[in-house]
């Protein structure tokens, strides 16, 4: 990856927690540059939510001042955020398939990743590090 | 420091895959966040430089630092993700 730093925030499903959101917003507080995204089960779950848990909206508030917002993105969009981040955390569902264990996501992995196994690549996992 | 990791353990032990990304982080910077302060005792994060535990959900979960082990300390969320820098590598371990 070339360029600065950006921390990617992939919400893959559709009732992310407020602590999650806490720690978005702990990293923009920090002077990160992050992007937070929706992507797959994700979409929507937080930029089309209209029952958020007030905790969410909060933290939602927080980083709307520092211009970061949730972007419900497709997969063409995924790849580029991918291929441009540095980190990468992804905000899953606890009742994900938990496989791989873990998956180190490679600029050459999401090139060779196509449409919706994109989305599969980092849903599933149990847990998602950039490599 | 060079070449510093950041772990932001959140996630319980039980969490698919906890355990065998940990495994990997001998040296790296490590926040006990959230259900992470089921970790407090592991005896993997002593090959960490540095264990921090969020002090805020240490006190909600009622969890002191005198039952850490030597060179843990307390922080909040916002003050450890303010020492990362992302292109060290900031890896994070969610349940």
């Amino acid at each position: 990856m070339d360029g600065p730093a950006v921390i990617l925030v992939v919400v893959t499903t559709p009732a992310p927690p407020p602590d999650a959101l806490r720690l978005v917003t702990g990293l923009v507080a920090g002077g990160h540059a992050v992007r937070l995204v929706e992507a797959g089960p994700g979409r929507g779950a937080l930029s089309a939510a209209d029952d958020l848990p007030e905790e969410t909206e909060d933290y939602l508030r927080a980083i709307a001042d520092f211009d970061v917002k949730p972007e419900p993105i497709d997969d063409p969009a995924l790849r580029e955020a991918l291929l441009a981040s540095s980190s990468l955390m992804r905000i899953g569902d606890p009742a994900r398939a938990g496989e791989p264990a873990v998956l180190a996501v490679s600029d050459a992995l999401i090139r060779e990743s196509a449409g919706e196994e994109l989305i599969q690549l980092i849903t599933d996992p149990g847990q998602v590090i950039r490599a | 420091m060079e070449n510093v990791r950041h772990l932001l353990l959140h996630a319980a032990p039980s969490a698919p895959g906890a355990v065998d990304l940990v495994a990997r982080f001998a040296g790296a910077r490590i926040l006990l966040a959230g259900p992470g302060l089921a970790w407090a005792g592991d005896e993997r994060l002593a090959a960490c430089d540095d264990v921090a535990v969020c002090s805020q959900d240490a006190r909600a979960s009622g969890w002191t630092l005198e039952a850490a082990p030597e060179g843990v300390r307390w922080s909040s969320v916002a003050t450890w993700l303010a020492e990362v820098k992302p292109e060290d590598g900031l890896w994070t371990v969610l349940p």
